[in-house]
């Protein structure tokens, strides 16, 4: 392997740090590589070109006072593939917040978990709805006309790179057009007519706006969606027609936003709202109500007849308990990232366009979440997804399934005990039709070997020994979402 | 000793201003918040010890310092009230009648004016025994009367 080391930052965490999310597969790095000639055990296939881009919760320094994963610094990584070889790239997303605190030295932001915001720090930032925290730019990552957009959890900036050599390229602006109530953290990608679809929320009305940035990278169409109040959705879907936004059952209590407390709960009587919204015109919104729930991800969505059919994980149980004898510390952290106490479950939602009715249904009683399929499906019906297999009481995953949405069946893939997946993606072979013809890539986190690889696996058998096992130049920490993006569309 | 007083019970009422803030109790969870108010209650009456027992003894003569009294003990409830319903609102205070709660908490914290309490420290048995005591007032999970808001 050759590699070269592009920066290396002074990081301000304890040196004997025992935070569950800094240390093991969450130990962060300080280091940004560029590497080529990487050690493989197997062999890259020929047929697979394009590149694996994987963004991570990687913080330098510690919130003021509780640290949340959300909260770590944006540290983007990037494998590409091509003609059996590979190449790695990682950056830090330089956002605003991260070179302010850099030239600080100190922490500027409150963290997620820190309810006391406005009374610890009053560094400004752009993030409209929660005060205090700073945009990290570490949540997920899609590639758009030829560009790596970076995004955060709640509603901000997206950070430009090139996808393969990570080289930053700023700030997306939509041709000077871009919203003032920034872009939520999953943007959707239209792999068929190259639009990127988006969605963003507020405090005040109309609370969502929807919009579109066409081929060319302008911003084709916005509008107001009307909201019965503040919502935090957090992911959107799309089919060939319209584009889906929900209004979930957890979001702040009116009261307590009344008096200026930004504190979600879960309104087990309030029903999940959604909004089957016609792309590229101001068509009417078209609304209709499910199940209590909030949902964190969606896997796909497409027509059928007179129906929309919404595939995504329904959540049980959004705000647990927890155990009563958590500290505040553990509450903070266990509430939000167990997603077996979330009780997160593969579902289907259908929506009938012509009587307004919704029909849903439970796909599977294994607990799943960050679900993927073939990008050349999105929007389009299909029959594979591809999920992450979450761990029991943090956030890791230490699998995944392959899901046969038409037969039920369910191919399991756990790795070794101390070994975590990223999120993983579905790489078509170059000149496949099928819809499972390609690979599943993932990068681990390997405290065994105190390693990370790049696992290839043959989508059609992944539960076969991995095609290949590249080498990374260091252990990466886990984090959220990864992205493929094929070579052809560079 | 009229302005004094008044400096002082303003001093308190925004001592409560700040300190009952249920992000403060969200962000500290209950122990930590009740210890922190604890603290906060201590050094106020240990500070105002002296001019606080003068005003007693001579508010039954002093219409004045009477009215400043109630009208500061007033201001003051309603930030107790305020907190209680809030914390009822996002589940970190117990379900139950606020305004008692309310009043319940502001005796408690009253107590904190008694000379065994000037004299103890945080670590002592009987200021932790105060802190607890918070705790079982106001936890989620308290034993004491609840009736469902």
């Amino acid at each position: 392997m050759k590699v070269q080391t592009h920066q290396t930052f002074e990081s301000g965490l304890p040196k004997d740090d025992t935070h569950p999310y800094r240390t093991g597969a969450w130990q962060p790095q300080t280091t940004e590589y560029d590497a080529w000639d990487l050690d493989v055990e197997g062999e890259i296939p020929q047929d697979l070109a394009g590149t694996y881009l994987r963004n991570t919760e990687n913080p330098l320094l510690v919130s003021p006072e509780r640290y949340h994963p959300f909260d770590g610094d944006g540290m983007l990584h990037s494998i590409s593939f091509a003609g059996g070889e590979a190449q790695y790239h990682n950056r830090f997303v330089r956002t605003d917040g991260f070179n302010a605190e850099r030239q600080a030295n100190a922490p500027l932001y409150a963290g997620f978990t820190e309810f006391d915001r406005l009374q610890t720090l009053n560094q400004p930032s752009n993030i409209n709805l929660w005060p205090n925290m700073k945009d990290a730019s570490s949540t997920d990552v899609v590639v758009h006309r030829g560009q790596a957009l970076t995004s955060f959890w709640l509603c901000g900036d997206l950070y430009a790179f090139d996808p393969v050599t990570l080289e930053a390229q700023g700030r997306a602006d939509f041709g000077g057009q871009f919203p003032k109530d920034g872009v939520s953290a999953h943007t959707k990608i239209d792999e068929n007519t190259n639009e990127m679809l988006f969605f963003n929320y507020g405090l005040d009305a109309p609370y969502m706006h929807y919009g579109e940035i066409d081929a060319q990278g302008n911003l084709g169409h916005y509008r107001d969606v009307l909201l019965d109040g503040p919502r935090m959705p957090h992911d959107m879907a799309f089919t060939e027609n319209f584009a889906i936004v929900n209004a979930p059952s957890l979001f702040f209590d009116p009261k307590l936003l009344a008096a200026g407390m930004q504190l979600p709960r879960f309104f087990r009587d309030v029903p999940t709202r959604f909004g089957i919204i016609p792309r590229r015109s101001n068509g009417a919104v078209k609304w209709f109500d499910a199940q209590p729930t909030f949902v964190l991800h969606w896997i796909n969505a497409f027509e059928e007849d007179d129906e929309i059919v919404l595939d995504g994980f329904f959540q049980e149980d959004p705000m647990p308990k927890g155990d009563p004898n958590w500290t505040i510390d553990q509450k903070a952290l266990g509430n939000t990232l167990d997603l077996h106490a979330i009780k997160s479950y593969p579902h289907r939602w259908r929506f009938n366009m012509v009587t307004g009715e919704t029909k849903e249904e439970r796909l599977s009683d294994r607990i799943q979440e960050f679900g993927m399929i073939n990008g050349r499906f999105g929007g389009r019906r299909n029959r594979y997804s591809y999920n992450a297999l979450p761990c029991k009481g943090w956030f890791g995953f230490e699998g995944l399934v392959k899901q046969d949405l038409i037969s039920g069946a369910e191919e399991v893939v756990q790795l070794p005990a101390g070994v975590f997946a990223s999120e993983t993606v579905m790489a078509p072979r170059i000149g496949s039709t099928a819809e499972d013809d390609g690979y599943l890539i993932t990068f681990t986190m390997d405290l065994n070997n105190n390693r990370s690889q790049c696992l290839i696996l043959d989508a059609q058998n992944p539960t076969a020994d991995p095609l290949a096992a590249v080498s990374l130049p260091e252990r990466i920490s886990s984090g959220t979402h990864a992205f493929w993006q094929p070579a052809a569309a560079h | 000793m009229a302005s004094a007083f008044t400096a002082a019970m303003d001093d308190l009422l925004e001592m409560v201003t700040q300190g009952l803030r249920i992000e403060h109790l969200l962000h500290r969870g209950l122990e930590g918040f009740c210890s922190d108010w604890a603290e906060v209650c201590a050094e106020f009456f240990s500070a105002n010890a002296v001019l606080l027992a003068v005003a007693q003894a001579e508010a039954k003569a002093s219409a004045e310092l009477r009215r400043i009294f109630a009208s500061r003990q007033h201001e003051s409830l309603g930030r107790y009230e305020t907190f209680v319903e809030l914390g009822q609102l996002a589940q970190v205070i117990r379900p139950g009648d606020a305004s008692a709660i309310a009043k319940m908490l502001l005796i408690t914290n009253q107590c904190w004016n008694h000379p065994f309490l000037r004299q103890v420290q945080p670590g002592d048995a009987l200021y932790q025994e105060m802190t607890q005591l918070m705790v079982q007032l106001l936890a989620p999970q308290s034993n004491l009367i609840k009736e469902e808001t």
